[in-house]
């Protein structure tokens, strides 16, 4: 530490000749001056002062007949003079590490983990609310208050952490997934009836629970109640008692015909590129982008691939500075007719993925019927399919209330 | 000359029954060797003596000499002082230095 203190305030390394060499090193212990590093060389001793104590030294030295030669200056002041040149060098770095110091003390980024039914802007939405935005500072980041308004705000969070980690507040939130549907969102108990999606007849139904409204066979339309979310409870007389309520719950297939029409263009339009791609460099300030790609003019035809080549992040500090490459391709629209051949393997695809996206959704072609009519410029496709469909959606259930002297029970 | 009241040995002892430490109440010389290569020394007068290979300092009741190689003060105060190099004796005492044979 003595030595850190000397360093900021200088030190000489001074050559001591003569004979009573001793006799001077006791009197500057006697006189309180350090010196440090003393070695002898022959018949001469080299050791470091205080800057501070030269004068001090100048009439010991006297006193013991000896004589000093400066051999060089060390420290801080000596430092700063040489570097007196150099002085806007200097002042950069220091505001430098002020800019640095004071950036590590505010938030550059958010991250969310484990969200799924809550959505990352959902999550922005309610955090500005909240007055956090970036950059604020991170004392004003009350992390587990934060984390117990998520909790109170959104019930299907069951856990939730909120931490900062240098200049990045993480929120990890765990939601529940095994939330029960018998549920309102206010916590009530739902009771709700199966109802018809699609037009059709009903080829099979396994009913679980609840009153089954249809049989297979019936003609139904969609809307319509095919299980209802209650049953009767029966007197002894044969009369109504009571409804008790339930979640209907059944295995119920529609068969429904279904018509589609696709148009299949003669014509298609292909991008004939320009042999060499165009790249520039793009920086982004606080969100700010500057980049030679803005002069452009961006009218003509061009695809863009935009790289990150950095993501501003530096010892877990993300800074709003970001840069990258734009690459630029330029292209032309060229008309292009195609052949008999080649419009009836696109219409085949078109058939091909429509049936993919049906059959992803659960329900099951048992027929179709295709009819193509063409003309110059679009072949129209016509289908014609039966769908095994299962139905799946809800409605609430309707109330009634039956009272003892209704003449109609 | 100022007449001493309690002999060494009577004051050792009143020193030993108080619990209070001899060296700095004595101003005996303390040293601390790390080794051979360090020397840390306390309680001295002042240097009667430095070479490359030999550095003497006066006690209050006795001199001290390190012996060596390569001697260097590594720091200097009039209360402490570190001497480094390779050190091979440390040697007490007036007999030595009056008859250093």
């Amino acid at each position: 530490m003595t030595h850190i203190e000397y360093f900021i305030k200088g030190y000489l390394r001074v050559k001591i000749t003569g004979e009573n060499a001793e006799r001077f090193l006791n009197l500057c212990g006697n006189h309180g001056i350090m010196v440090w590093s003393i070695e002898r060389e022959g018949a001469v001793y080299d050791l470091n002062i205080p800057l501070e104590s030269k004068a001090e030294m100048e009439p010991l030295l006297k006193k013991t007949n000896n004589e000093a030669v400066l051999l060089s200056e060390h420290g801080l002041p000596f430092l700063l003079r040489r570097c007196k040149r150099h002085i806007s060098f200097f002042a950069g770095m220091l505001l430098c590490f002020l800019l640095w110091g004071i950036s590590r003390q505010c938030l550059w980024n958010i991250e969310y983990i484990g969200n799924s039914s809550i959505t990352r802007n959902q999550l922005e939405r309610y955090l500005l609310q909240k007055d956090i935005e970036i950059p604020m500072f991170l004392h004003q980041i009350d992390t587990e208050r934060l984390g117990e308004e998520i909790r109170q705000d959104f019930p299907v969070v069951t856990w939730v952490s909120v931490s900062l980690q240098g200049t990045t507040m993480t929120i990890h939130v765990k939601e529940n997934e095994l939330r029960d549907y018998r549920q309102t969102e206010d916590g009530r108990e739902a009771y709700k009836d199966l109802i018809a999606s699609e037009n059709g007849v009903i080829v099979s139904m396994i009913t679980r629970s609840g009153t089954p409204l249809k049989a297979v066979g019936d003609q139904v339309e969609r809307g319509d109640i095919l299980v209802q979310g209650s049953y009767p409870v029966y007197d002894e007389d044969g009369t109504v008692r009571k409804r008790n309520y339930c979640m209907a719950d059944a295995d119920v297939i529609v068969a429904s015909e279904e018509k589609y029409t696709l148009h299949a263009a003669v014509y298609d339009i292909e991008k004939k590129y320009a042999e060499r791609t165009i790249s520039f460099k793009w920086v982004s300030v606080g969100g700010k982008e500057v980049s030679p790609y803005a002069f452009l003019n961006p009218e003509k035809s061009q695809e863009i691939l935009k790289v990150y080549e950095s993501g501003g992040m530096l010892l877990k500090q993300k800074f709003p500075i970001q840069y990258g490459t734009y690459f630029i391709k330029p292209y032309e629209k060229v008309k292009k007719k195609n052949t008999d051949s080649e419009m009836q393997k696109k219409t085949d695809k078109m058939i091909t993925d429509l049936m993919k996206r049906i059959e992803q959704k659960g329900i099951q072609i048992r027929r179709n019927n295709v009819t193509i009519k063409k003309n110059e410029k679009m072949w129209d496709v016509g289908i014609e399919c039966l769908l095994w469909c299962r139905q799946e959606a809800m409605a609430d259930t309707e109330m009634t209330e039956i009272t003892a002297d209704d003449p109609t029970e | 000359m100022r007449r001493k009241i309690f002999s060494t040995e009577q004051a050792e002892q009143i020193l030993d029954r108080l619990r209070l430490p001899t060296d700095s109440v004595c101003g005996d010389i303390v040293i601390t060797v790390t080794g051979n290569r360090s020397v840390f020394v306390e309680n001295y007068r002042g240097i009667l003596e430095y070479e490359d290979h030999k550095i003497v300092l006066q006690g209050k009741q006795n001199k001290v000499a390190i012996c060596g190689k390569h001697l260097k003060i590594s720091y200097y105060t009039n209360e402490n002082m570190r001497v480094k190099g390779m050190i091979s004796d440390v040697k007490l005492g007036e007999y030595f230095f009056d008859n250093p044979s």
